[in-house]
């Protein structure tokens, strides 16, 4: 057993940034557990540090939404600081359809509770002025803005490490077997016994789902991001497609298809060159794309996923790790979730939930 | 779209003579060079300019883009950054001839302005850079460093001679120092350097001639893998016999330094093979037998032996010694200028588990600058390899991404729109 992982109560695979706000969310509670990652520190890299409020958000969401973006500056004082930015977000309609689309959606999260509203093109332009005076609005939103995804895991790392937690870098292949009473982890690095296991690896663990006959309905969808030199400041607020770093760097984000990034490198570039003339002479220093594996319906999974075993998994993973990492924490300690994230447990999949009418998708309506 | 049948990245000795000699056998041959002018390092520094300006004759039919700019590659087709475009060049084959970059290594004060490399001394002073408003120059390398320094004199420079003895290649009246270079010192620009004797010397322009480090980024990008191999000038990518690079994509050649560092001779060779190779597999080349066979007796005949011991023994799957690199730099020192990480910083990373230079890249942000490591990365890797013990050659390599060169947004915005890529954008 490799040094320090003795007596581990739970593992937790992946060391993004879910993962390690679960190691620190259990520290904090003196839960002794060990976080296992097949790469480095951040695992797979293809988070974005931008946060997300999905465009179909209800009532439900946009609350839980909201306390997650209100963890981070309390986080900031108990951590340090891991670039926390509260820009304000825009989405800009670039047409007819954007507009009637994006003005439903501000009606629709203003019934929900959120502070949002619709721009008009030229108080658009007011507040970001290197937008394209293509646009015909604007969506507002005073939640949004971003951290470092680096620093965000940096600082969660040491933390949760002072306090007891204890992390595991590049562990090579894994391999997971139940056992009675846990789990035994064969890992390049050694083998971990623990009594309780947490899924936290999105993309990287459909092997270890496999091997323990877990089944979540998860979809794979295939980011690009592009990043520029650190340029002076040139971006207000977020963007779907673009935000500027604390360090200057712009992040411009955008699909990719499965193949060579070659096309859907330019074709992001060409999307944000357009909303966002302003950035045409920042040079792009590097361009990375991968796959994530995202809950079909587009909601976090956050629960129990067999005997003492757990998963958290979300496509907004900077802006709910925080919230997941407490979750795990409390189902842990309480053997059950508080009912606001008790709605995402991966229970929603179920046959007998769904003809319950327990399917809160179902009732709410929204498409995948 | 360009297509071609045979394209060449970089027109150093090994370039030009790879598209010369697919030019020679009727391929359609497009030539990439990212500065306006053909020749590359030959035709900077003394020596091997006529070489370079010999195999220049025999471009005719060849496509030549200059001031061409490849920032990446995605399976045969080259994207290349043109007059603030971007464009594709698609080939059959392709020949990677990227060459080799003097690379500084730390030292205290490094990072100022008017610190470089004898290669970037040579061109400011061809690029007419050079006056007597500039200096005093002080040159620290043997018999490189003498030739640069006499220039330096010639051009007005107040010069001066960093080396344990006197070369022939100093003229007479350029004065030499005795002495081993301690610290370069100043406010943003060198002003004075420090010797281990204790003198201090006034300086505004310091050269140090440094190690030549293949330019590894685009077979990297590409998905090949390299070993390490000293001999060789440090990271090279593994090719077969036929020059072909391992990895995932089929006719992709390297020639010339890319390969391991050598004379400028046995560049021109080394393409002339490796244009000969593709050539045969694409059905281009009469009598391809003794005509590879012949590229092989010309490279071994012009390689320094050694380099050609160690290539051939690569070539043929034997792994070089592993070399744990020691490197004593004091904390202060910064090893990424870019982003300004220092020893201290990166030492406080691995204390905290950054184990690869990509997890010390996340945790201090060294490398991830302009640079994207090309500068910072020989260095790092040194250092990581002293500071945890472990043999350079089996670290992992920071990951290696496109665009290799920095690209102007718009740039990357103006690219050609194919067919597939609109379709794509649809979907």
């Amino acid at each position: 057993m490799p040094d320090g992982t003795e007596g581990r109560d739970i593992a937790i695979l992946g060391a993004g940034p879910v993962g390690c706000a679960i190691a620190y969310s259990l520290a904090r509670r003196k839960i002794p557990a060990v976080v296992l990652d097949w790469e480095g520190p951040g695992g797979s890299r293809m988070t974005s540090g931008r946060f997300r409020l999905p465009p179909d958000a209800d009532a439900q969401y946009a609350h839980l939404y909201r306390r997650a973006i209100e963890e981070y500056p309390a986080l900031e004082t108990e951590i340090g600081s891991i670039g926390y930015v509260r820009s304000g977000g825009l989405v800009p309609a670039l047409s007819e359809t954007d507009s009637r689309e994006g003005m439903a959606r501000v009606r629709q999260q203003a019934e929900a509770g959120l502070d949002v509203r619709w721009l008009s093109r030229d108080e658009a332009i007011g507040m970001e002025p290197g937008l394209s005076p293509e646009i015909l609005g604007a969506a507002y939103s005073q939640y949004d803005g971003s951290v470092s995804p680096d620093l965000l895991v940096r600082r969660l790392v040491n933390a949760a490490r002072r306090i007891g937690g204890a992390f595991l870098f590049h562990c090579g292949h894994l391999t997971v077997r139940p056992r009675p009473g846990g789990f035994l982890i064969r890992s390049g690095v050694g083998e971990i016994e623990a009594n309780r296991l947490v899924l936290a690896a999105g993309v990287d663990d459909p092997d270890i789902r496999r091997q323990l006959e877990i089944s979540l309905p998860l979809h794979r969808v295939h980011d690009l991001m592009l990043v520029t030199e650190p340029v002076p400041p040139a971006l207000r607020h977020t963007f779907p497609s673009a935000y500027q770093s604390v360090s200057g760097e712009v992040v411009i984000e955008g699909p990719a298809s499965d193949g060579i990034p070659l096309e859907p490198m330019l074709t992001v570039a060409r999307d944000a060159a357009r909303l966002l003339p302003s950035l045409a002479a920042a040079r792009v220093i590097r361009a990375w794309a991968g796959p994530r594996s995202v809950p079909v319906d587009g909601w976090p999974i956050v629960g129990t996923v067999g005997d003492n075993a757990y998963v958290a998994i979300a496509r907004e993973e900077i802006t709910l790790c925080l919230l997941l990492g407490e979750a795990i924490a409390e189902i842990i300690t309480r053997r059950r979730a508080s009912s606001e994230i008790d709605v995402f447990s991966p229970a929603r999949f179920s046959a007998t939930t769904a003809a319950a009418g327990g399917d809160f998708r179902k009732d709410s309506g929204r498409t995948p | 779209m360009i297509t071609a049948q045979i394209a060449v990245v970089g027109a150093g000795p090994a370039g030009l003579a790879a598209a010369a000699e697919a030019r020679a056998s009727g391929a359609r041959t497009v030539l990439i060079e990212e500065r306006s002018g053909l020749g590359g390092r030959a035709m900077i520094v003394p020596g091997a300019r006529g070489l370079a300006e010999g195999l220049m004759r025999d471009l005719g039919g060849v496509e030549v883009l200059r001031s061409s700019v490849v920032w990446g590659i995605f399976g045969h087709r080259l994207a290349v950054l043109r007059a603030e475009h971007t464009e594709t060049v698609e080939a059959d084959a392709i020949v990677l001839a990227t060459g080799a970059r003097e690379t500084l290594l730390p030292f205290p004060g490094w990072t100022l302005e008017g610190v470089m490399t004898l290669e970037a001394g040579w061109e400011a002073v061809r690029g007419g850079r050079i006056g007597s408003g500039v200096g005093p120059a002080v040159v620290a390398g043997g018999g490189e460093g003498g030739a640069l320094a006499t220039r330096l004199s010639e051009r007005g420079v107040r010069a001066a001679l960093l080396a344990p003895e006197r070369p022939g290649t100093l003229k007479e009246g350029v004065p030499h120092l005795g002495g081993r270079l301690v610290a370069a010192q100043g406010t943003g620009t060198v002003e004075r350097i420090v010797l281990d004797d204790g003198t201090v010397h006034e300086c505004g322009m310091l050269c140090v001639e440094s190690p030549r480090a293949p330019a590894v980024e685009l077979p990297r990008q590409a998905g090949c893998p390299c070993v390490y191999q000293p001999l060789l000038g440090g990271f090279v990518p593994r090719v077969d016999p036929t020059m072909a690079l391992h990895g995932p994509t089929a006719r992709l050649y390297a020639a010339g330094d890319v390969t391991g560092v050598d004379s400028p001779r046995a560049a021109a060779e080394s393409g002339r093979l490796a244009a000969r190779c593709a050539l045969q597999v694409l059905g281009l080349l009469a009598d391809p037998g003794s005509k590879i066979e012949e590229s092989r007796h010309r490279l071994a005949a012009t390689s320094f032996p050694l380099r050609a011991r160690a290539r051939e023994a690569l070539q043929a799957g034997a792994l070089p010694d592993d070399v744990i690199e020691q490197h004593d730099v004091s904390p202060e020192v910064v090893l990424c200028p870019c982003v300004g990480v220092t020893v201290a910083d990166l030492r406080a990373a691995l204390e905290e588990g950054a184990v690869t230079p990509d997890d010390l890249g996340r945790w201090t942000r060294c490398g991830v600058g302009m640079c994207q490591w090309r500068r910072c990365g020989v260095p790092i890797m040194r250092w990581l390899s002293g500071a945890l013990g472990v043999p350079i050659g089996r670290l992992s390599l920071p990951a290696a991404l496109p665009p290799v060169r920095p690209v102007p947004l718009s740039a990357l915005a103006t690219g050609e729109r194919t067919a597939e890529a609109s379709a794509d954008a649809h979907a």
